[in-house]
């Protein structure tokens, strides 16, 4: 199904969490900032990496981010942070990410999703909730020629078969 | 015979270096690469393709494109078969295999061709006059007319092949890749625009490489094209249709030119959606015949194929040749065909008032010239010319169809006879000979204007552009000639549309039958409804209907055009989603231990849910009346992660909860759970489902498998469009969860040996929660049943699952704990008389469920308005009631109705119906749930459950609809 | 395709939508009248022409998206009148 070169890896395991604001979705995003140290803004379709750490928005108002396993719990460290002034909720179990790379990256993802991915258009930084065929998925520009996909755990191997292409395992 | 008979010795632009071997029933010859099928037939001298659809006439190659009405082969075997292909669009390749099609025995000796005799019985609209009586025969008849309708035959056989669908997006799409599309593609392109150029051919150029020179004028604009990055160029590629906001359907075809030599792994098609901001249609125009007597024999030939055959493809098409035309555009066709040996016997232009009248021969032999009048009669005697190839040219018909698609109008241009686009969309802009210019100056000039005009549109500059030099050509002049009449002693049919055998008679007759709609004209005479559409039919058709009726040809106007332009593959609209991809499979986290096990699977909308997990040996109904009688002796476990998991979070969550389901939540304690009933609108049960309560300020819900996304979106609808002063946020956390149910009268015992903490009933009491971790995993539990035995629901962060799973396994063995699967667990929620899908089926209430004490009377909830209703509760409403056969042996089927006596004569009254039903292993017999109006009202009352689709009837006793513990005292200790 | 502009996601394809109905119901006061509910649960116009309604962005940010579409040309703006 794929005839420019693209490689697909399976990413993980990654520690994730979802924070919704409740009220101003920018004192939310500041108080984030100050945590991670990143400027994490309300904007839509924009995500920040630092490190092993990826915020993306979610949502208005609501971000997911991603981290490398901790020796605490994500969802615990921000539920702490946050108290009653935001609503965290606990993604670490409910997400399989893959990471496309190279030429056909694009090529690959435009035969199920109909947002536009020119790199002109979907360029490192932004990240776009779509559909990929009929299963939902988050989108995420890292770099050029590669884009990081998360779907809903139980449609990860539907997703793979719908791929119909080898992918990498972590 | 030499090969290739009909082949130039020089010239065209095929590959006469290599030699492609094919075979055309059963027959083998020789082509080129390069050629198309058609080409490589005339080539060999094969004048004789097909059958015509109703009148079974013999015909030839008439065009050399996808406007094709007689050229439709089967090409391919087996399952890659495909019928109704235009031979003029195959490009040729090695080993291809091609049959006629609509003849019996043969193409050469056809049967059918009687009907050719009979055409008297078979005027337009035959079927609804003729073979009427007796009306006992008409089935007789109408089975073969259904033999004889259609002209290929379907493939019987599963597509083998692989379609892809790529969606993309541009600044400007041009469709058309012929002069003014490659000009109006360079402009854009050097303005700047992200540029998508497609073509339907193979090599862009358009009609330019069927004229002499070919398209040597546009290589290097193509060159350029090609070089540019920011320039995607598509041959092979049909655009459909236009639809809404830009949108473009595209038809690749990727491999279909390569025969058995195509890569597996690419795709046969590909479909493209696209989103394009500009769109420039250079579509090109399709030449049109005249109408005249015979005009369907055999190398009778469009004016622009002859000169493609001879200019691109090196064939000679006859020997021999008449050319008949009413323009100019048809002048060079004498030239083309004198230069390239064939010697040309007359050139009847119809602007001097001469016409071919009528011809002869089983493939042409030779045609009558005559003088004709004004309305196209001929004047004086005919004379006859042998001959063996007519070329006819009525005109050029703008290709208008994609410009029509959104509703583009279309005004009538008295100079070229033809219908040219009017006003349409802003994005849309048409050029070239698609809008009537058809001079190759004027085209290139004009492709460059509309290329320009979409990157002005974009806010781009277009820099200036050199327009190639072109030969002068002789000025555009047209005498419309809409038929040619018949003259006296020369009958012979008159064919308008080809394909469909539609002859200007069958207008007359249906305009003296006073259809005045053209829509209905087209309808009722069959004229350009062939898989062509009649391209090379409509115009000729309409204006015949406008002389009859006395009206102008833009007062009749034109049939709506819709999408597809040309035919498109199902498999390519399908695209890669067929099959087990219809609908991604949605797995537990258990799944692979289900499968393992050797469970069975049954669909849960996407989901997969293990049904029973049968031992060697074991049938199906063993394996699950074994666990119904397992869980409810001693334990079982069942995989319940397909139920819909909903975190609720913020200062306004309980007061949320409290509107959304019809019972009461404002007291409900932290660490506490509890049933709840979620109503829509009208009053009616959406789901049901458990609220717990996991903090102050949060709350996990759970709902039922299928409504899991309908009851998630309600919740989005009442916080974002109803109540957003609301702080509330809502989430699904279906897939962080997997979820497991531990049922029976040993459960807690189960419980105990895993959990770290005290799971007595004084620690955790009916509808209690609590956390605790099990084989190193933090778990929530729920006391809750839906098996009616003492039971608990395990929520675990999904990767844990399996492992609590076998934890669980391990510490039940002693108690004989078993994994049970959805119908164990349907058997027993059924025995509880508890309410499911089938029950809460869109047209229940609670009180109908028997849930009326669950209808809070102290607080506003959605759907409390419309439930109090009087008919809400009409004592006459169908309510839950149970039943039982009355010889205590007989299944009673979901689904049947219920009526009071079994001999009653038809209309039945229907009391009701059975909503679910199953073999009771608990009691040993059948059981079934059912609404029946009257409800409990009934109770001891026999009725009848009848399914007479089934033949099946069951005397049935209404008893109560807790058929197991009705008291419930095994959920409580 | 229909474009619907999603205020947050940016214009994208009707099929990442359900379509969600009339958005100028004005929902009754809990104690309305009944037939005030009746019609706000059964009775729709049916205009030929601008329509206000909810598209719920199901296969995106899952926002409830209020947009003007014409029900005779499928133009559509949003309710500030910008077109897609």
């Amino acid at each position: 199904m794929i005839d420019t070169p693209v490689r697909i890896t399976a990413r993980g395991p990654l520690d994730i969490a979802q924070v919704a604001a409740f009220g101003d979705p920018a004192q939310t995003a500041a108080r984030l900032s100050k945590h991670f140290r990143l400027t994490i803004t309300p904007a839509p379709n924009r995500a920040i990496v630092a490190g092993d750490l990826t915020v993306l928005w979610h949502g208005p108002g609501q971000w997911l981010i991603a981290r490398a396993p901790a020796a605490t719990q994500l969802a615990d460290d921000l539920a702490e942070l946050f108290g009653e002034d935001a609503a965290v909720v606990d993604f670490s179990h409910a997400r399989a990410a893959l990471r496309f790379e190279g030429d056909g990256a694009r090529d690959v993802l435009a035969t199920g999703t109909s947002i536009d991915l020119r790199p002109a258009h979907f360029s490192p930084g932004a990240c776009a909730l779509t559909a990929l065929g009929k299963i939902d998925a988050l989108l995420h520009a890292v770099a050029p020629e590669t884009i990081d996909v998360y779907v809903a755990r139980s449609y990860a191997q539907a997703f793979v078969e719908w791929l119909d292409a080898p992918v990498i395992s972590s | 015979m030499s090969a290739e008979p009909f082949r130039l010795p020089s010239g065209g632009a095929i590959d006469r270096t290599r030699t492609l071997a094919f075979t055309f029933d059963g027959r083998s010859y020789t082509g080129h690469p390069g050629d198309t099928l058609a080409s490589a037939l005339l080539a060999n001298g094969v004048r004789i393709v097909g059958r015509s659809f109703k009148y079974h006439r013999p015909r030839g190659v008439f065009t050399a494109g996808p406007e094709e009405p007689n050229a439709l082969v089967r090409v391919g075997e087996g399952a890659r078969a495909e019928p109704n292909t235009r031979a003029t669009m195959v490009e040729l390749y090695d080993g291809l295999v091609a049959q006629s099609q609509n003849c019996w025995p043969s193409l050469g000796l056809d049967i059918w061709a009687l009907n050719n005799l009979l055409a008297p019985l078979f005027p337009a609209g035959f079927y609804y006059k003729t073979f009427m009586a007796p009306a006992r025969a008409w089935p007789a008849y109408e089975r073969i007319i259904r033999r004889a309708a259609g002209i290929g035959a379907h493939v019987p056989h599963a597509d083998p092949d692989r379609y892809e669908r790529r969606f993309a997006h541009c600044d400007v799409l041009v469709v058309g890749g012929g002069a003014a599309g490659i000009m109006a593609a360079t402009a854009a392109a050097r303005a700047g625009a992200d540029v998508m150029l497609i073509d339907e051919r193979d090599t862009l150029g358009g009609h330019l490489r069927g004229e002499r020179g070919g398209a040597e004028i546009l290589l290097p604009y193509l060159r350029e094209l090609a070089a540019d990055k920011n320039v995607r160029l598509l041959p092979r590629t049909t655009a459909f249709g236009v639809y809404d906001h830009g949108t473009v359907a595209l038809a690749e075809r990727v491999t279909d030119h390569l025969g058995a030599a195509a890569t597996p792994s690419l795709p046969r098609q590909r479909l493209w959606m696209v989103r394009a901001r500009e769109i420039v249609i250079a579509a090109g125009a399709i030449e049109r015949p005249l109408v005249f007597a015979g005009n369907d024999r055999p190398t009778v030939m469009l004016a622009s194929a002859v000169r493609t055959y001879i200019n691109r493809f090196a064939v000679l098409p006859g020997r021999r040749a008449v050319v008949f035309t009413n323009n100019s555009d048809a002048a060079c066709t004498a030239r083309d065909l004198t230069a390239a040996g064939v010697e040309v016997a007359a050139v009847v232009d119809a602007r001097a008032g001469q016409a071919v009248v009528a011809t002869t021969g089983r493939s042409l032999r030779a045609v009558a010239i005559s003088s004709i009048d004004d309305a196209g009669r001929p004047i004086d005697a005919s004379r006859w010319i042998d001959c063996d190839l007519l070329a006819v040219s009525g005109g050029l018909t703008p290709s208008v169809h994609l410009h029509s698609h959104t509703g583009g109008k279309l005004t009538w241009e008295e100079t070229i006879a033809a219908f040219v686009p009017g006003t349409g969309a802003a994005n849309i802009r048409v050029c070239g000979a698609a809008r009537g210019v058809f001079p190759l100056a004027d085209s290139l000039s004009d492709g460059v204007r509309a290329g320009g005009v979409a990157a002005q549109a974009l806010g781009l500059k277009p820099p200036a552009l050199d327009l190639p030099a072109c030969a002068p050509e002789e000025p555009w002049s047209i005498r419309p000639l809409w038929e040619v009449k018949s003259a006296r002693n020369m009958r012979g049919k008159r064919f308008v549309d080809l394909q469909d055998d539609v002859t200007a008679d069958d207008l007359e007759l249906a305009v003296r039958e006073n259809y005045r709609s053209i829509e209905h004209v087209k309808r009722y005479t069959t004229l350009g409804m062939g898989t062509d559409q009649g391209k090379t039919a409509n115009l000729n058709g309409l204006a015949i209907v406008a002389q009859r009726r006395a009206e102008t040809i833009a007062t009749v106007g034109t049939t709506t055009f819709r999408s597809p332009y040309t035919p498109v593959a199902l498999g390519a609209l399908a695209g890669p989603e067929t099959g087990k991809y219809f609908e991604p499979i949605r797995r537990t986290p258990l799944h692979d231990w289900h499968a393992a096990q050797g469970a069975t699977f049954v669909e849960a909308g996407q989901w997969l849910r293990p049904r029973a997990y049968p031992r060697p040996g074991e049938s199906f109904n063993a394996a699950w009346r074994r666990e119904v009688l397992s869980v409810r002796g001693t334990a079982g476990i069942c995989d319940v992660s397909t139920l819909g998991k909903i975190d609720v979070q913020g200062p306004d969550a309980t007061a949320f909860l409290e509107r959304v389901y019809c019972n009461g939540f404002a007291r409900l304690p932290v660490g506490h759970g509890r049933y709840g009933l979620m109503l829509r609108e009208d009053g009616i049960v959406l789901d049901d489902g458990t609220v717990t309560r996991i903090g102050e300020r949060q709350y996990f819900l759970t709902t039922t498998t299928s409504n899991a996304g309908r009851a998630l979106a309600h919740l989005e609808y009442l916080l974002q469009a109803v109540w957003p002063e609301l702080k509330v946020r809502v989430a699904s956390v279906t897939d962080q969860y997997g979820q497991i149910a531990l049922a029976g009268p040993r459960s807690r015992d189960v419980l105990g040996k895993v959990a770290d903490i005290a799971v007595d009933s004084a620690a955790l009491s009916f509808l209690g929660s609590a956390v605790t971790t099990i084989a190193g995993a933090r778990v929530r539990l729920l006391r809750v049943s839906y098996s009616g035995e003492l039971a608990y629901e395990i929520a675990i962060p999904a990767g844990h699952t399996v492992a609590v799973w076998e934890a669980l396994l391990v510490a039940g063995q002693e108690f004989g704990l078993a994994p049970y699967g959805a119908e164990a667990m349907a058997a027993m929620r059924i025995e509880k008389g508890h309410a499911a899908g089938a029950e809460i089926n869109g047209q229940t209430t609670p009180a109908d469920l028997g849930l009326a004490r669950l209808v809070s009377t102290k607080k506003y909830f959605v759907g409390r308005r419309l439930l109090e209703r009087p008919a809400m509760a009409d004592a006459a409403r169908p309510t839950l009631i149970g039943l039982t056969p009355v010889d205590g042996v007989t299944p009673i089927p979901a689904g049947a109705q219920l009526i009071a006596d079994a001999r009653a004569k038809p209309p039945v009254k229907m009391l009701g119906h059975v909503t679910s039903a199953t073999f009771s292993p608990t009691l040993g017999r059948p059981i079934a749930l059912a609404l029946l109006t009257g409800g409990m009202a009934r109770i001891d009352e026999t009725l009848v459950a009848a399914s007479p689709l089934d033949g099946v009837s069951v005397a049935a006793r209404v008893v109560h609809p807790v058929f197991y513990d009705p008291a419930g005292e095994r959920l409580h200790d | 395709m229909l474009l619907i502009p999603c205020p947050h996601c940016g214009p994208r394809s009707h099929i990442e939508f359900t379509y969600a109905g009339d958005a100028t119901l004005r929902r009754p006061a809990d104690d309305a009248p009944l037939a005030e509910w009746a019609d706000y649960v059964y009775l729709r116009d049916n205009p030929h022409g601008p329509h206000r309604e909810y598209w719920h962005h199901v296969h995106g940010c899952r926002a409830y998206v209020t947009v003007e579409r014409d029900t005779a040309t499928h133009a559509i703006v949003t309710p500030g009148g910008e077109a897609s």
